[in-house]
């Protein structure tokens, strides 16, 4: 979860704003900007070194989202 | 009558091509008639001419056919930015008065949350499922309002700019003589649809084009758009194009369909521009507009050859549209010579009516039919417009406007804010974020937490401060004015040292 919560914050203008933030928590709903979740899909994608697919783009709403994606490192994607 | 004559016509000679797009569904304009009619005829048993009808939804197909649908049942359709508080939501509902709302489920989860849960709402998604029946009788006259579109405000308020068929017809008409637009046209647009560049997509459809639309903007769904659709032409704001290139699926999507990525709502930084050409292999063209003058103003034409900027940084726009005139004017009225910066103006069918039930903020920009655009510019030599600066506070960020005042407003409800400024900052990915400097009611350091709660709940996300700084002293005039020239400065060294993103 932490690397996750490290990725999220780099994208974040105020990263204090995770800080109350849970891990189910809905990002956009807790005041993460849309602008600030395209560009954690980009962060992914980076850590990831691949394209995220639409279904793992659409379920990239929460802390733990993000974690499961990252955790998946070596999974290939369609 | 523009709209419903769009329809009827397309109807007739394209029936089985599609009109609209999105991931859901492919609408024909036979099925587009039918759905704007069942929509119409439903309205209209709901609500008396000249009413106002909120949309609240993301994009979708359904939400071109309620546009078209209000316009058939001679209603004023109300779009509204669906991630706004509930706040700025209500306020927007009090200065309408709407009879009826056309939401999806997160739109009449806002109206509840606004306190209009009695408000009737459609179900925007269920609009294919309304049982088919005819469109109501129209009413005739010369021109009919449209919409009104809520822009954010110079004072702190959003006010509501009162479109009217005249400006759709003018901009309709205006936009086939410079953009290569017919019936084989497909176009990805990707902004949203409570956007004043909405008018855009409809001008395509006016051609008898496809129009697709995302959901919401990314980068990695607009690919999808692009290889499922396989739009000939993209209409961006330079935010999504720098965003779109940094997808890493980008390298593996064919984009050989596409010709053509018109840009608007911010300058497109020249590196981008030239960057997104090549990646992309596409021609660019440029779009000057503003709301308040119903949409695209001048254009800037891939197979233009403007000379270098007569300002250091300034953007070209091009020259007019087809039926749009601009004059530049000094700050005493009088027009400004050739190379001269002063204020544009334009003049045209396409400029609004006004703001809505605002006779003074309309006196205060629209003058003897001139809108004053309140950017800076000049006209070069050649003829070619170009925007050296903006004159009031605009921040335009990624595309959507913020008004510092409406941001101030907030944060002086803040029991830790003496004083605030609110000004510009660059930003690579953006173009503008706003920046706040903060005089604590303490000395000592601000509590950023506390202040970004409570923008979360009184401002939609896009318009929060991407930073507090906090200052000894807000910079005033011996007049008292934000002397917002120094602090503007203060944010882009800020910019310079990796501060805003």
């Amino acid at each position: 979860m932490n690397d996750a919560r490290t990725l999220i914050k780099k994208y974040l203008d105020h990263p204090v704003l995770l800080d109350h933030i849970d891990d189910e928590d809905d990002l956009v709903a807790a005041g993460v900007d849309s602008g600030e979740i395209i560009r954690i899909a980009l962060g992914c994608e980076e850590h990831l070194r691949r394209a995220l697919s639409d279904t793992e783009l659409a379920e990239l709403t929460s802390v733990r989202a993000v974690s499961r994606l990252l955790s998946e490192k070596d999974t290939p994607c369609g | 009558m523009w709209l419903t004559s769009i329809l009827d016509r397309n109807r007739v000679r394209f029936p089985d091509a599609l009109a609209l797009r999105d991931p859901r569904r492919d609408v024909t304009w036979e099925v587009m008639h039918r759905d704007v009619s069942a929509l119409a005829a439903e309205l209209a048993r709901r609500a008396d001419r000249d009413a106002r009808v909120v949309i609240v939804s993301g994009n979708r197909t359904e939400y071109f056919e309620s546009y078209f649908a209000c316009v058939a049942a001679g209603l004023l359709a109300v779009p509204v930015n669906p991630s706004l508080t509930p706040v700025e939501f209500d306020y927007i509902l009090s200065r309408v008065e709407p009879t009826l709302a056309i939401a999806d489920p997160a739109g009449r989860a806002l109206l509840t949350a606004a306190g209009h849960g009695d408000l009737p709402a459609l179900p925007i998604e269920d609009v294919h499922l309304l049982p088919d029946a005819a469109r109501p009788p129209e009413r005739q006259s010369l021109n009919p309002h449209f919409a009104i579109l809520f822009t954010s405000a110079t004072t702190g308020r959003p006010k509501g700019v009162l479109v009217d068929d005249r400006s759709l017809r003018l901009n309709a008409l205006s936009w086939f003589a410079d953009v290569p637009v017919d019936h084989e046209t497909t176009l990805l647009h990707a902004c949203p649809l409570f956007h004043g560049s909405m008018v855009c997509a409809l001008h395509y459809l006016a051609a008898g084009a496809t129009v697709c639309v995302l959901d919401g903007f990314t980068p990695q769904g607009c690919l999808t758009g692009l290889t499922k659709w396989r739009p000939q032409h993209a209409f961006f704001v330079p935010s999504m194009v720098r965003l779109l290139l940094q997808a890493r699926g980008l390298a593996t999507t064919d984009l050989d369909d596409l010709r053509l990525v018109v840009h608007a709502a911010a300058p497109m930084p020249p590196d981008l521009a030239i960057e997104a050409a090549k990646v992309l292999d596409v021609d660019l063209e440029t779009i000057y507009g503003i709301t308040e003058g119903g949409g695209p103003c001048l254009a800037l034409r891939p197979s233009d050859t403007p000379g270098n900027p007569p300002v250091p940084g300034a953007t070209c726009v091009g020259q007019p549209m087809l039926g749009t005139a601009v004059r530049i004017l000094r700050d005493d009225g009088e027009p400004a010579d050739v190379g001269e910066i002063g204020e544009i103006h334009v003049a045209g069918d396409g400029v609004m009516l006004g703001y809505w039930r605002d006779d003074a903020a309309t006196a205060e920009v629209l003058r003897d039919g001139w809108l004053n655009t309140r950017d800076l510019g000049c006209v070069a030599h050649d003829g070619y417009v170009w925007v050296v600066d903006r004159r009031n506070d605009l921040i335009l960020r990624g595309g959507q406007n913020v008004y510092p005042a409406e941001l101030e407003h907030v944060l002086r409800h803040s029991p830790q804010v003496a004083d605030v400024a609110v000004v510009p900052a660059p930003s690579p990915i953006w173009g503008q974020v706003p920046v706040a400097f903060v005089q604590p009611t303490t000395p000592g350091g601000l509590d950023e937490a506390e202040l970004v709660d409570l923008c979360r709940t009184r401002l939609a996300s896009y318009k929060r401060p991407a930073h507090f700084v906090p200052v000894e002293r807000v910079p005033r005039s011996p007049a008292g004015k934000i002397l917002r020239q120094q602090l503007r400065q203060r944010a882009e060294r800020l910019s310079d040292e990796g501060g805003p993103r």
